[in-house]
């Protein structure tokens, strides 16, 4: 009697759990405002339940972080120590070259006015000009890379000439040699590199910066990074394609580096 | 339960359930009101035949009640409706044991917790203050507790009320 009792109120039980689930599936499978809201709700409840178990997870998981991140304090500091003894190093040995100290650049935040991207003409217009305090042959540039330079200028406002512009050259040094090149755009945003010697490693994703013999741009300024490299029989350098690393075609505001 | 007698309850039921299509609205203090008979008719069978039965009954009436009142919320009926047969049901197993005054207490705290239901998940997400709600489940619990006692004491010779 005991038994037949159970499976009797177990039989109730599992109607009420299969009725329910078809009418609450039905019901959620609704898409009116106060389904909407009741699923909010009972997501909400089920946060606060859940709370102390999630609450002790975090725990757990910030105790193994913990433990990882000394870890990593160790090695860092490991790591500290000896980039410290090179700074000292290298410092030691500039001093015995004479070598000049490095200055931190100057530069001015422009906005940029007006586009002109002809074929072969690309220029833009900032507003800041002669009575900011730019002049001629300033390198423009922005957080990625170079973008070109200062060509005209009037009291408020400088015509800027792309990196994308037909007639714009730029010195550059690039891969582990750091040899020579000429950046030469092509199309879009994309350009070569000329005079490159077919000895250079290069790699693609390496980053061409400015070499800092031109008396316009400093160096060390990002400029392009190698898409494709080919090497042929009959050429004495190597043919290397770059994609130009500047927002070109989505500038905002540029830096003129005074 | 046999043959002749779930029949007997079918048919039963789909009589309940044409009156339910026809029933008029009641206006209440501004409250446009429609009572539930089918829940009467779950409180009959709950005391009759347990709480199985009156899930199942239950369950089939309200997915019926769904799909020909509305479409906004079907499923609502049918979920209040299935909780509401468990807690009728209730009074089969204590049939012998509970006082009537008790079982009609019972009856009455269950139309009260179904209509409390079925409002909040009707009326979630509209603004409408704690003592209109109070008010709407309390009217809709009385009109159909009140139709039950009336219809128990004129016309049923063993009711949840003798």
């Amino acid at each position: 009697m005991h038994r037949s009792r159970i499976s009797c109120i177990n039989k109730d039980v599992l109607a009420l759990f299969i009725t329910l689930s078809l009418s609450a599936g039905l019901l959620f499978s609704n898409v009116s405002p106060q389904i909407q809201q009741l699923k909010y709700q009972i997501s909400e409840l089920c946060g606060k339940v859940a709370y102390p178990v999630i609450w002790y997870k975090n725990i757990l998981s910030v105790q193994e972080e913990n433990r990882m991140l000394k870890n990593d304090v160790v090695q860092l500091s490991l790591l500290n120590s000896e980039l410290e003894s090179y700074q000292q190093e290298n410092k030691r040995l500039k001093e015995l070259l004479n070598f000049t100290a490095y200055q931190a650049v100057n530069y001015q935040t422009a906005n940029v006015v007006n586009y002109h991207l002809g074929v072969a003409n690309q220029t833009i217009i900032i507003d800041i000009g002669e009575l900011d305090g730019l002049s001629k042959n300033l390198p423009v540039l922005d957080e990625n890379g170079l973008l070109g330079k200062t060509i005209q200028l009037s009291d408020h406002a400088a015509m800027i000439q792309l990196i994308t512009d037909k007639n714009y050259r730029v010195s550059i040094r690039i891969g582990k040699e750091r040899v020579l090149g000429i950046f030469i755009p092509t199309y879009g945003n994309y350009g070569i590199l000329e005079g490159v010697r077919k000895t250079t490693p290069l790699y693609k994703e390496e980053i061409a910066y400015t070499s800092g013999i031109s008396e316009i741009y400093p160096p060390n300024i990002p400029v392009a990074k190698i898409i494709s490299i080919s090497k042929e029989e009959n050429q004495p350098f190597q043919r290397v394609i770059v994609e130009i690393l500047g927002s070109i075609f989505n500038l905002d505001f540029v830096f003129v580096i005074l | 339960m046999n043959l002749s007698i779930v029949i007997q309850v079918i048919v039963l039921a789909l009589i309940v359930l044409v009156l339910q299509i026809f029933i008029p609205v009641i206006n209440i203090n501004g409250l446009e009101i429609s009572p539930d008979i089918l829940i009467i008719f779950l409180a009959y069978i709950g005391y009759y035949y347990g709480r199985l039965e009156t899930i199942i009954m239950g369950f089939s009436l309200g997915i019926i009640q769904d799909f020909v009142t509305q479409y906004e919320l079907i499923g609502i009926m049918a979920f209040s409706k299935s909780l509401l047969g468990y807690g009728l049901g209730t009074m089969a197993l204590y049939r012998s044991i509970w006082h009537r005054n008790f079982r009609i207490f019972f009856i009455f705290i269950m139309y009260l917790l179904y209509f409390y239901i079925y409002n909040y998940i009707k009326l979630n997400g509209t603004t409408i203050s704690s003592l209109l709600f109070i008010k709407i489940i309390f009217i809709q619990a009385i009109l159909c507790f009140s139709i039950l006692i009336i219809f128990d004491k004129s016309l049923m010779k063993n009711g949840v009320s003798r």
